[in-house]
């Protein structure tokens, strides 16, 4: 709670800030210094609080202050990075963090809602400024397009989870997701069919959150279209909010029922990673591979969701903070070496093993990661979530580690890019400059990735 | 007020079930078969208030009132979506002259 309140003042100031003075490290500095103050509040509730809960409407349990902890240093690594992707748009330099910085506590409510009215206030939180940022370069027709499509997909989406959440309050009386779960056990097979409409219609809006297909074809265009900066958020801060409240919900509420919607989701997941993983070997643009890898992601993470009467929740974890810093890492690479907002194809990344070992090397840990190669941390992710998984659904699992073998060639490629592409005799490399900032975050996502995998029942040991 | 509960609830909950969802269908199509991007904004706004009807009409039968409290809710984060989306529409409409959604293919894979 108190990382909420800190975060939300702290994009006030950002606004106040961004109109008083034209310095961009003054906004940079407090952004950063509100993040490293919530992410300390964080720990501080963990260790020695007592959780907050408000009259059943959000309750910050060790599940919600880890899902926050996570979204918070993946927001941190991005503020980090945000100084040259601002060039450009100076007029409204505060804005992008003070609107970055919304979306984060609508994040928080997502990982803490105890009532599903808070769900949906969350959802609106975290994506109503992602539509505002997804158009911020006003003048650029890609990122005008990428704001409508985000807008009207995420409207229209909104729309299904609410007519769901009606169903579903009409069948049991209740918002509370507590009540809701001791309904279905005390009215049993007097449920009226309404109500599992709703639940279906409720998979339906977060299936849409989270990009998985056939619910998907918003994020390739939304991601290419969006500032680089925006789709970095999105793919890591976004989707982590928006799995952080998928599995707190059917966790919470409807894993007793998971007869009747296991299924369905089943089928989303098979068709989510097999369709992410071979639409993403035909991209040759960077973040439209990015985008696809990202569904394929969502396709392994809705096995979570499958397992989640096994309580999976540090497994998710995992899996998210694997997979949000190997993807900021390689987008600080790909932004670092793109002098704007227009898509590049993954000939960007070509001989930087010469240009920067360093960044390169980075890249490639970052690749491996979300391959899921040992030693990364993205195998670790993968392999307590598959391994959680494979009692029930040993199928689903099969299908997926054959879709994690299809992506290995795509993010490989990107490797061979940097490392063994032909370079003519005689040319000179030139070294490319990599600023500061980018520099820091690659290393942290460096030693974030390879860290993770010396402790990785670390993670999973906390008691979420 | 509490003369008109009897009334409303005299009507079965079906049909308040059955009119919303006919409404919300009338909502979804608009949005996957009108091109021009204002109309699009008033079908999901149309879905929404299918929403608003069928929480009212729960609460009512319920007795209960966090359903009509869910109701402002949505009201107010309507809008919110609607200021932020027709705020969008401006932005395309000065870049592009159009408000037509079939112009938007500069995205493509």
């Amino acid at each position: 709670m108190k990382a909420l309140l800190i975060i939300f003042v702290t994009g006030l100031l950002a606004l106040f800030f961004g109109l008083r003075t034209d310095k961009r490290w003054v906004v940079q500095a407090l952004t950063v210094a509100g993040l490293i103050a919530a992410l300390g509040a964080t720990y501080y509730d963990w260790a020695w609080g007592t959780p907050f809960e408000m009259a059943g409407m959000i309750h910050f349990d060790h599940y919600a202050l880890a899902f926050s902890g996570i979204s918070i240093c993946a927001t941190l690594l991005i503020a980090l990075m945000s100084d040259r992707s601002y060039q450009g748009s100076e007029e409204n330099y505060g804005d992008y963090f003070a609107l970055i910085l919304f979306s984060l506590c609508g994040a928080f409510c997502l990982f803490s809602f105890e009532s599903l009215i808070m769900m949906f206030l969350g959802i609106e939180i975290l994506s109503i400024p992602m539509y505002a940022l997804a158009g911020a370069q006003k003048d650029r027709l890609a990122s005008n397009e990428a704001a409508l499509k985000y807008f009207l997909m995420g409207a229209f989406a909104t729309g299904f989870l609410l007519f769901g959440i009606a169903l579903v309050y009409g069948a049991t009386a209740s918002f509370n997701i507590t009540e809701i779960s001791t309904a279905i056990q005390s009215k049993g097979a007097l449920m009226p069919a309404f109500f599992y409409v709703g639940v279906i219609l409720i998979l339906v809006g977060l299936s849409f959150k989270v990009g998985a297909v056939p619910f998907h074809y918003w994020s390739p265009d939304v991601y290419e279209g969006s500032p680089n900066l925006v789709t970095v958020f999105m793919s890591a801060v976004v989707k982590i909010a928006a799995f952080g409240a998928f599995f707190r919900l059917f966790a919470g509420s409807f894993s007793g029922i998971i007869g009747q919607w296991g299924p369905t989701l089943s089928v989303i997941a098979l068709l989510t990673m097999t369709l992410g993983n071979v639409t993403a070997v035909m991209q040759t643009n960077f973040k439209r591979l990015m985008a696809y890898s990202s569904i394929a992601h969502a396709g392994y993470l809705l096995l979570g969701i499958l397992s989640s009467e096994r309580g999976v929740g540090g497994v998710m974890l995992v899996y998210l903070l694997s997979y949000a810093v190997a993807t900021i890492s390689a987008f600080a690479v790909y932004m670092a070496l793109s002098k704007d907002n227009e898509g590049a194809g993954i000939q960007i990344f070509r001989v930087l093993s010469r240009r920067d070992g360093w960044s390169a090397a980075a890249m490639a840990v970052a690749m491996l990661s979300l391959a899921g190669i040992p030693p990364t941390a993205g195998f670790f992710g993968k392999y307590f979530l598959f391994a959680e998984a494979f009692p029930d659904y040993p199928l689903l699992v099969l299908a997926a580690v054959l879709n994690s073998a299809v992506s290995v060639y795509y993010y490989f490629r990107v490797i061979i890019e940097m490392y063994f592409a032909p370079v003519a005799e005689g040319t000179a490399v030139a070294k490319t400059d990599f600023g500061r900032n980018y520099r820091i975050v690659i290393i942290a996502g460096l030693i974030l990735l390879l860290g993770m995998s010396l402790a990785p029942g670390w993670l999973l040991g906390l008691p979420v | 007020m509490n003369s008109a509960i009897p009334v409303l609830q005299a009507i079965p909950i079906d049909n308040y079930l059955w009119l919303s969802a006919i409404l919300f269908s009338i909502g979804v199509a608009g949005v996957l078969m009108r091109r021009n991007a204002i109309v699009l904004l008033m079908c999901i706004e149309l879905m929404l208030n299918a929403v608003n009807l069928l929480f009212t009409a729960f609460s009512t039968y319920l007795g209960d009132a966090s359903g009509q409290i869910m109701v402002f809710f949505i009201m107010v984060v309507a809008a919110a979506e609607a200021s932020v989306g027709l705020a969008i529409l401006v932005m395309i409409y000065r870049n592009h002259k159009t408000v037509d959604v079939s112009f938007l293919d500069k995205l493509r894979g």
